[in-house]
């Protein structure tokens, strides 16, 4: 069957077919996608049936379909006899990842380097780091700066910088793929310094595809590690304790290797650190979405809040023990996270109650590291 | 008033459970031992004057001390 150039090819029963939630769509939308591809095309009645979907919900999610080009359906004047046909999961993944990259292209990084570069050499701490050019020779080329003329060099120097007995690491990337090559060299570099107690601050891009799993998961966002989002990162650098600075001598060509720095430079670029830093902690701290609590719910949280277990509360609810836990089930799933301690964090950060213990006097907020 | 400046192990576990780990699995990437994350998580309760975890989530997300991975986390804005 072809419609617009779809050729419908029903997967075999039972396949799996990938989750569209996971790129933006509602879990309806997902559901008669799923069902779409699973058992081939139908009309909008057919699956508001056969899922037992409320017409209205039926029909939004396959408007959704419809506009993120994840199904198509015939162009008959009556709704009711249109039929609906799913296009081929991966093709729809390729479509939905593509539309939310959210990519800087590689010029527009060499820009923002050069720019750096520019700066340090008009503010007069650096007049003989080139722009745009490599420096002539390997080694030594003017006081405080030095070039490692390859990649492997490069790594070979930052793992002794990094091995010796150092406080702080920052590092700023511009990249939003990590290669796996590179994961793997950092990954052991990382933990070792973890173990040591030096103090790592990341600054990085967004990932590409959007994806909030963190890549860099081997390290716990806490005290001695932390990591910050920011979508200007000018340049890929990392700075030892303040005073050493490496960056790539052309941010085009990292196998072209890096510029070392000490001294003004390391100073400058520090200082340039710390304000992107500043600035990536005022931009708004990804949260949890807002949620909108039915009576039921919020008279269950409220009770569960003020320190009743799910037994008393359903008997003040006057509902069994077991709706306790399907409802609780049901609002862990709205907001994503799997037990109840992720579920009193999110409901918490959304101020939808507090626990009686807490005043709701904000001054007793006074870590400084939040 | 409740005691809420988190010691740096604190810190760690709490990040860790709020990434979804459980006891047994946040005990061994901090190399301590499932006890000691439940000790740790009671005298946290004791301070913040709850009694379970339910209650202990809502404190520390009510202090903002720890993000939820949740599904709308860098959504495309």
């Amino acid at each position: 069957m072809r419609i617009d150039g779809v050729t419908s090819t029903p997967v075999p029963l039972g396949a799996a077919v990938p989750s569209l939630v996971r790129w933006g769509l509602t879990s309806d939308a997902d559901l008669v996608f799923r069902t779409l591809v699973t058992f081939g095309p139908r009309t909008e009645r057919t699956l508001a049936v056969e899922l037992g979907l409320p017409g209205r919900r039926t029909a939004e999610a396959l408007a959704e379909l419809r506009e993120s080009g994840a199904a198509v359906s015939t162009d008959d004047s009556r709704t009711t006899t249109r039929i609906w046909t799913a296009r081929r999961p991966a093709a729809v993944v390729t479509m939905l990842r593509s539309r939310r990259l959210r990519l800087v292209d590689a010029p527009t990084r060499a820009q923002a380097h050069h720019g750096v570069v520019r700066a340090l050499k008009t503010a007069g701490v650096a007049a003989s780091l080139p722009v745009g050019t490599l420096p002539g020779l390997p080694g030594t080329f003017a006081d405080d700066l030095r070039y490692l003329p390859s990649r492997e060099l490069t790594r070979v120097r930052v793992a002794e910088v990094l091995g010796g007995p150092i406080r702080e690491v920052l590092t700023m990337s511009n990249e939003q793929v990590i290669d796996a090559a590179s994961a793997r060299a950092g990954a052991p570099l990382d933990m070792d310094m973890h173990q040591r107690g030096v103090h790592m601050r990341l600054l990085a891009m967004p990932p590409a595809d959007g994806d909030p799993l963190d890549i860099s998961g081997h390290l716990i966002n806490g005290t001695t590690f932390q990591r910050r989002e920011s979508p200007a990162v000018p340049l890929k650098l990392i700075l030892v304790d303040r005073r050493l600075a490496l960056f790539p001598a052309d941010p085009q060509d990292l196998e072209r290797g890096y510029v070392e720095a000490g001294g003004a430079v390391a100073r400058a670029l520090t200082s340039l650190f710390d304000r992107h830093w500043t600035d990536a902690a005022t931009a708004p701290q990804p949260s949890v979405a807002p949620i909108v609590l039915s009576d039921r719910e919020r008279s269950l949280i409220t009770l569960l809040a003020a320190g009743h277990t799910d037994h008393t509360a359903a008997q003040r609810l006057r509902i069994s023990a077991r709706s306790v836990t399907g409802i609780m089930r049901h609002l862990m799933d709205r907001l994503g996270v799997e037990n109840r301690f992720q579920l009193g964090l999110a409901l918490g950060s959304l101020r939808v109650v507090a626990p009686p213990s807490l005043t709701s006097d904000p001054s007793h907020d006074h870590d400084p590291e939040s | 008033m409740p005691k809420i400046i988190l010691s740096d192990r604190e810190r760690e576990l709490v990040a860790l459970l709020a990434q979804g780990h459980t006891d047994v699995s946040a005990a061994e990437q901090l190399g301590i031992s499932a006890r000691s994350v439940t000790n740790i998580l009671r005298s946290l309760m004791d301070r913040l004057g709850v009694d379970n975890r339910f209650q202990l989530g809502l404190a520390l997300g009510f202090l903002r001390k720890a993000n939820v991975p949740g599904p709308s986390v860098g959504s495309d804005g």
